[in-house]
């Protein structure tokens, strides 16, 4: 029966759900800037996947279907509310914000200038339209631009625009913030 | 901060990956995978209910239940019941802890390579040392070490060169990305980016030690697992193993050993098997870290003069000869089908 034995191939799948699943709930969160409705379009996108794990070996090829299909659900969802964009950080972000730094391995000086990067990269972006946003994210992930074009559901040539779009938004606002910061 | 500048793509790309991955070691995921295990499990269970699977399972079940219960019924009360229950209870509590202990660990090893991966992506000059030794046939074990070449990196530009005085060779890729090898002292081809095949790439990056794609494929494919070196405590070791993708099958283990501090790779040994089967060990050492002038990374500064390139327009077809020699005749197939000859006007 299939039923049965798509049950009983999905215990080695839980590893794959667990080791993919933070950081494309914290991509999800980038591209819709919005905690709850990530984790429940995430939510969604596991689902359907492994619902159809019979179908797919996602081993092999799950995590790209996954983004891609994150990447489709949000964008569809950003285009559909209006896009608000927050420019103070989330209290979660706040209260986590240490672990992310080895304070035993950075002066305080450079761990200051770390969180500086980080919170000027997050503003960067919350400023991009979602598509670029999408784009730049994947790219940095390490996809290629046919994979993004799949993802967003554009050319290739034009997820090349989109990224390179995004590189210069955001390469320009790390010189503005670092401008007007050293000024 | 000051820090009036401007960015580079890579540059780019590595901030807003450092991004991407701090926020997602700060999540927890144990939370939302109950609650897609739940939901899938209750959808499967819907789907067996609707498709009337369940039923025909439900009344067998029900009857192995009632004979399991029946046997238990005149165990309830033994000692010995309650010796099985403690311990499958314990035995249960062991795997859970194994499971979660090994995806933990999984996942903190990936974070150190990913890591490393940032760090390895700014433009600054590293230099390692190349062994390379082969085992797997006899006789090998007693053999020396094969060679000891040296490895320049910078981002994504690198140079190999041979340490051999007599024989005197060296390859690399530039900062547009052409890959270009010597021919002897005073000649030398480049493939430009469009013209290298996939294989090619890959296995080169692998080779080369270009980290972007090396830590790619071993966070890709490979299960990790690191241990703290009682000996060595400033360093953090990776194991690569269990290579479940097979897009690169030649490629066998790999070790890591990575600077706590610096993030820096110290050491790399790569386990891969060439065409004939054999085991090919590759040893990359870290030796040290010295700016190199930027034409230390370009063909051009590695011949003699008079020197001669070839290229896609400059006598093509003794840059294929020189493929053949090198890479096999698929190779330089792939190579005249990517510049096909123009077809001569009829007179």
């Amino acid at each position: 029966m299939p039923q049965n034995a798509d049950r009983s191939d999905r215990h080695p799948l839980d590893a794959w759900v667990l080791n993919t699943l933070p950081r494309a709930v914290r991509y999800a969160q980038s591209l819709l800037m919005n905690s709850s409705d990530a984790d429940d379009l995430v939510h969604d996108c596991y689902c359907r996947l492994l619902q159809k794990s019979s179908r797919y070996d996602l081993a092999r090829d799950g995590t790209k279907l996954l983004y891609r299909s994150i990447t489709n659900a949000c964008i569809d969802r950003a285009r559909k509310v209006q896009r608000t964009v927050s420019i103070h950080r989330g209290d979660d972000d706040e209260s986590t914000d240490h672990m992310m730094i080895d304070t035993k391995s950075e002066t305080p000086a450079a761990i200051v200038a770390r969180r500086e990067l980080n919170d000027a990269i997050g503003l960067a972006l919350a400023g991009l339209p979602v598509e670029q946003r999408a784009a730049l994210e994947l790219k940095s992930m390490g996809y290629s631009l046919a994979e993004i074009a799949q993802a967003i559901e554009v050319s290739e040539s034009n997820a090349g625009v989109l990224v390179h779009r995004a590189r210069r938004a955001v390469a320009d606002q790390l010189k503005r913030a670092f401008d007007e910061e050293s000024a | 901060m000051s820090l009036t500048r401007s960015f580079s793509d890579d540059e780019i790309d590595a901030f807003v990956l450092r991004h991407l991955e701090q926020q997602a070691e700060s999540f927890d995921p144990r939370p939302l995978l109950a609650r897609i295990q739940r939901d899938v499990t209750e959808n499967d269970a819907t789907l067996l209910r609707e498709s009337g699977v369940e039923d025909s399972a439900k009344s067998n079940g029900l009857k192995t239940t009632a004979i399991t219960f029946g046997r238990f019924g005149r165990l309830a009360n033994s000692r010995a019941l309650r010796r099985f229950a403690y311990a499958a209870a314990s035995l249960a509590t062991i795997v859970l802890m194994a499971v979660v202990w090994r995806s933990t660990e999984q996942e903190s090893a990936a974070a150190v390579v990913r890591e490393t991966r940032l760090i390895h992506a700014l433009p600054v000059d590293r230099c390692y040392l190349v062994e390379v030794q082969r085992r797997g046939y006899a006789g090998a074990d007693i053999l020396p070490v094969n060679r000891v070449d040296r490895l320049w990196t910078r981002g994504d530009q690198f140079f190999l060169e041979s340490t051999n005085a007599e024989h005197r060779w060296a390859w690399g890729r530039d900062e547009t990305g052409s890959y270009w090898t010597t021919y002897g002292r005073r000649a030398g081809f480049k493939l430009e980016p469009d013209e290298i095949p996939g294989w090619l790439e890959t296995s080169c990056d692998i080779l080369s030690m270009r980290l972007e794609t090396m830590l790619d494929e071993v966070l890709r494919d490979f299960t990790l697992t690191w241990d703290h070196d009682a000996s060595h405590p400033g360093l953090k070791v990776v194991h690569a193993s269990d290579n479940r993708g097979r897009r690169l099958p030649w490629l066998k283990e790999a070790r890591l050993e990575i600077d706590s501090e610096t993030k820096v790779l110290r050491k790399a040994i790569v386990f891969r098997r060439d065409k004939q089967g054999q085991i090919v060990t590759v040893t990359y050492t870290l030796a040290g870290m010295e700016a190199q002038p930027d034409g230390s990374y370009q063909l051009e500064s590695r011949l003699e003069q008079p020197a001669e390139i070839y290229t896609r327009t400059n006598k093509p077809e003794k840059r294929i000869e020189i493929v053949t020699k090198l890479f096999g005749r698929e190779a330089a197939r792939q190579l005249r089908g990517l510049n096909p000859q123009p077809v001569a006007s009829p007179k």
